[in-house]
């Protein structure tokens, strides 16, 4: 406590105040020893001449806050209060709330992204803006080799693959292997290896953290952080929040890494299981087209193949079917199936041996899935494509004509897979220029839609919409089909959509090897059956 | 009793004694009530057996408010028939609607379905309705 009179001297002070200030009764407040601020109040408050506010400052290093209270003389009492407990509370608060603020962004910046590459540029970024002068986030070894991504607290990042050799720096080859780090004070930051220091970064280095970034039961990394000597050394709580940071980025950064894999192990699988690209075999032309049930994947139950026989005489074998059920469990079924055809190739002179070998082969004690499917075996000669077909419990295949009828194949059969044997019966097609086989799913003609939203595209519709494509391209058949059924559909659900048509190309490039005279009797085929 | 009423399929038994069962079918069968028919027709199943023993020959399925069997529904059928034949139990498709005829028809499946102990099939026409009965209800 402080009295001054009037005139601005001392009048009194009790123990506690000659203690912290150094002053006697008759100084005055403008004398050296007074602390400013509390001698800017004091003046500010005679000039106003009203009741002030308290003031706050420090006093030898400790916090206070003072509280006048005026006399009716012109004597003003100053009482002095320290705070230096609660400003220093205050301050850490603060501070906690600016790291908790940080690691939220860590984690939302770093989450929204899958990529590992775009994690690790993220995590080293955010450690050099935030915790140090430069940050270098050393990945698992990839063989001998380890990416390095680098960034200085100007934004930089740069990334790299180098040899490491983890014994180099102090507490590296434990932070890869995910034991705890060791403490920065152990670190030398002048025994730090030349890759350990990002290009660009200024003077010598003044301390180091190395931090392992925990993932998911494995290590996704390590983080070094690196201080210049004219910054202040990491403190015990930096360095403790180095660990959280580090914690947060490497959960990110282990989610994306098995992300990652997962995606390549699932592309690796798939490759076997994508249809096929077609195109024309031995003078006649295949195209496909396929769209799965669910949009966002590119394989399911149906499935279309093309075996291209040896040379023009060999008749080139075609497959188009159809697995109950869905994704990817019905389309590891289609890959089982065409792997089997496959093997079945040599056989494929007999449709119904071909699908009780199939059959067999599918036969399982631990479910009914079944497959419908359409079997092709086409050749080219004199001009005209003649086709075996044989439908096992599938739509049947449907033949454009070239003057627009649309005709059904007369084949039918059993489902394979379900029954311990099957029989089918094959119909024997002949297609003359411009004319095409189109064998579908039932994803087409059970595509849901139209004016009401729930009806059927249905066969009728399909059938209509053929007409107009004789004498097109195979490619074109397949395109028109795909596109009205999905036009139907709107935004409707759909099961897997698959057509694969089989075209004698019209007049032109096709017929080249066509030097028959029977183009004219050719329009009326025959179609045959045959048990 | 209902056995099961999940959006647009329900399985419901009409009538149950020592030899044979009768249930009423409605709605799609298809890839997302396939699993619901089975489990309910498991059940039911289970229970005869405990309360009948092995007495059960004939299951009744009365199909005509069946509007839609999808593969995965027709693949339940098979796995229904995997149980009940060798039991001694026969399938009855009744009351078939058009599609469920076209698509038994399209796979080769209506006599292995329906097939009696001895392997043959009932003579039933083209709508699972036995000689005699009135071809009903194609919708």
């Amino acid at each position: 406590m402080l009295v001054v009179d009037a005139d601005g001297a001392l009048i009194e002070t009790n123990e506690a105040a000659r203690r912290l200030i150094p002053l006697v009764p008759g100084d005055f407040v403008t004398s050296a020893a007074m602390p400013a601020w509390l001698a800017a109040a004091d003046r500010a408050l005679r000039q106003a001449g009203t009741p002030a506010d308290a003031v706050s400052g420090e006093v030898a290093g400790r916090s206070f806050e003072a509280y006048p209270s005026s006399c009716d003389d012109g004597t003003v009492v100053w009482w002095l209060l320290e705070d230096t407990d609660r400003r220093l509370a205050e301050q850490a608060l603060r501070g906690e709330r600016e790291r908790a603020a940080l690691l939220a962004e860590v984690s939302s910046a770093l989450l929204s992204s899958l990529n590992v590459e775009r994690c690790m540029t993220v995590t080293a970024r955010m450690a050099a803006g935030h915790l140090a002068d430069a940050a270098i986030i050393v990945a698992p070894a990839q063989g001998r080799r380890h990416q390095l991504t680098y960034a200085r607290a100007d934004g930089e990042v740069t990334q790299t693959m180098l040899p490491v050799e983890p014994r180099s720096v102090a507490g590296l080859a434990e932070a890869l292997q995910g034991f705890p780090p060791v403490p920065a004070r152990w670190i030398d930051p002048a025994e730090l290896p030349d890759w350990a220091v990002p290009e660009g970064f200024d003077g010598p280095i003044g301390s180091v953290i190395v931090t392992p970034l925990p993932g998911h039961g494995v290590p996704a990394g390590v983080l070094i952080l690196l201080r210049s000597s004219t910054h202040q050394a990491f403190t015990d709580g930096e360095e403790v929040f180095a660990r959280l940071f580090a914690a947060r980025a490497g959960v990110a950064l282990s989610a994306a890494r098995l992300y990652a894999e997962q995606r390549s192990i699932t592309t690796t699988l798939m490759r076997d299981l994508l249809p096929p690209r077609l195109e024309r075999v031995h003078g006649v032309e295949y195209a496909g087209a396929y769209r799965a049930a669910r949009d966002h994947e590119r394989v399911g139950g149906d499935f279309y193949d093309v075996h291209p026989g040896t040379d023009a005489g060999e008749e080139t074998f075609v497959v188009l079917g159809d697995v109950a059920g869905k994704g990817l469990e019905a389309a590891v079924l289609t890959g089982k199936i065409r792997s089997v055809l496959q093997a079945l190739l040599p056989l494929s002179g007999d449709h119904q041996q071909v699908l009780s070998l199939l059959n067999g082969a599918l036969l399982n004690s631990h479910h009914t899935r079944f497959a419908t499917l359409v079997l092709a075996s086409v050749t080219r000669r004199a001009g005209h494509v003649r086709l075996r077909l044989t439908s096992a419990g599938h739509l049947p295949p449907l033949i454009i004509r070239s003057d627009g009828r649309v005709e059904e194949a007369p084949t039918q059969g059993q489902l394979v897979g379900a029954m311990p044997a099957v029989t089918a019966r094959t119909a024997h097609v002949s297609l003359a220029p411009g004319e095409t086989c189109l064998l579908y799913t039932d994803g087409i003609t059970e595509a849901s839609g139209g004016p009401l939203g729930d009806q059927f595209f249905g066969e009728e519709r399909l059938r209509a919409a053929l007409g107009p494509c004789a004498r097109m391209p195979a490619e074109a058949v397949v395109e028109r089909v795909q596109m009205l059924a999905a036009q139907w559909l709107g935004g409707g659900r759909h099961d897997d959509m698959a057509t694969l048509a089989i075209t004698n190309p019209a007049g032109g490039h096709g017929a080249l090897h066509s030097v028959d005279g029977h183009h004219a009797t050719a329009a009326r085929p025959k179609a045959g059956v045959r048990r | 009793m209902t056995l099961h009423q999940p959006v647009g399929f329900s399985v419901t038994v009409e009538a149950i004694d020592s030899r044979s069962i009768r249930l009423t079918l409605q709605g799609v069968l298809d890839f997302e009530s396939a699993d619901e028919f089975l489990d309910a027709v498991n059940r039911t199943l289970d229970a005869h057996v405990l309360e009948h023993g092995p007495a059960l020959r004939e299951m009744h399925m009365n199909c005509s408010g069946l509007r839609l069997l999808d593969s995965s529904g027709l693949s339940a059928l098979l796995t229904l028939r995997r149980r009940t034949h060798p039991a001694g139990v026969t399938l009855h498709l009744r009351h078939r609607p058009v599609q469920l005829t076209r698509m038994l028809a399209l796979t080769g499946t209506a006599e292995y379905l329906t097939a009696g102990p001895d392997g043959t099939a009932e003579p039933v026409g083209p709508a699972g309705e036995l000689p005699g009965e009135a071809e009903s209800t194609s919708s």
